[in-house]
């Protein structure tokens, strides 16, 4: 009996994952949003189901309510650095993001490129610069155009400020 | 009399790239062999991305993700 029900709730879970996997490339943010939180009804374990949520917060622009939902849920949220630092970021808490950031076990590149967008908004410009070319040097992706822009910001910044370019090292 | 216009240096554009970071995570593990098999176009059309020969590794992984998300 008790495995049957297991069963009928894995068969829940399976359909509710497929949903969700169809909501986010439509990118149908509420829904997700409810989809997530039956999951997590379900199973409290279930990080993509907490992931897939916090995505959909932070794309609403509802970041106070994503850093919310993941300090509620701080053990399962502990592995979500990006996600945590973008909130901050966005909520102008910069000094706090880099925190965040600092706690992850790995720089990632997408890490890197976070935190040289908030050097420039600390006015690092000199540390700032010295992420992007390492983020520049080791990205290939659509956005190389863009990532030239901010360097040439930084770069203004840095001028404007009489400031030295660092040193390729 | 209003005083003589004088530039002043503009704030240059700069750009949110982190944004394009945040992607959902890849569930169709959870999805059980049925729900994936019907979502096969879009696992598919990711795993094709990644395998198929495609210039610059990551930007065709990237396109793939967003192709995926037109479907």
């Amino acid at each position: 009996m008790a495995s049957k029900k297991k069963e009928g709730s894995n068969a829940a879970l399976t359909g509710l994952y497929a949903e969700l996997n169809t909501l986010g490339q439509a990118d149908e943010y509420e829904k997700i949003i409810k989809i997530s939180n039956k999951i997590l009804s379900m199973d409290k374990t279930a990080l993509k189901a907490l992931q897939y949520k916090i995505i959909s917060l932070i794309n609403l622009g509802r970041f106070d309510e994503a850093l919310k939902q993941m300090s509620n849920s701080a053990k399962l949220a502990s592995s979500l650095h990006f996600e945590k630092a973008y909130c901050l970021y966005r909520l102008n808490k910069n000094q706090e993001a880099l925190e965040a950031i600092s706690q992850a076990p790995e720089q990632t590149l997408q890490l890197k490129e976070l935190k040289a967008q908030l050097f420039y908004k600390l006015d690092r410009f000199q540390e700032s610069h010295q992420t992007y070319r390492e983020v520049i040097k080791n990205t290939d992706d659509d956005f190389n155009d863009e990532r030239m822009a901010n360097l040439a910001a930084v770069l203004a910044q840095l001028a404007m400020t009489n400031q030295p370019v660092p040193d390729a090292s | 009399m209003p005083p003589a216009m004088q530039p002043v240096p503009c704030k240059p554009l700069f750009f949110d790239l982190a944004l394009n970071h945040l992607q959902f995570p890849d569930v169709s593990g959870e999805m059980g062999a049925r729900a994936a098999a019907a979502a096969a176009p879009a696992a598919a059309g990711q795993k094709g991305a990644q395998a198929a020969a495609q210039p610059g590794g990551l930007t065709g992984f990237v396109k793939g993700l967003w192709g995926w998300g037109g479907k």
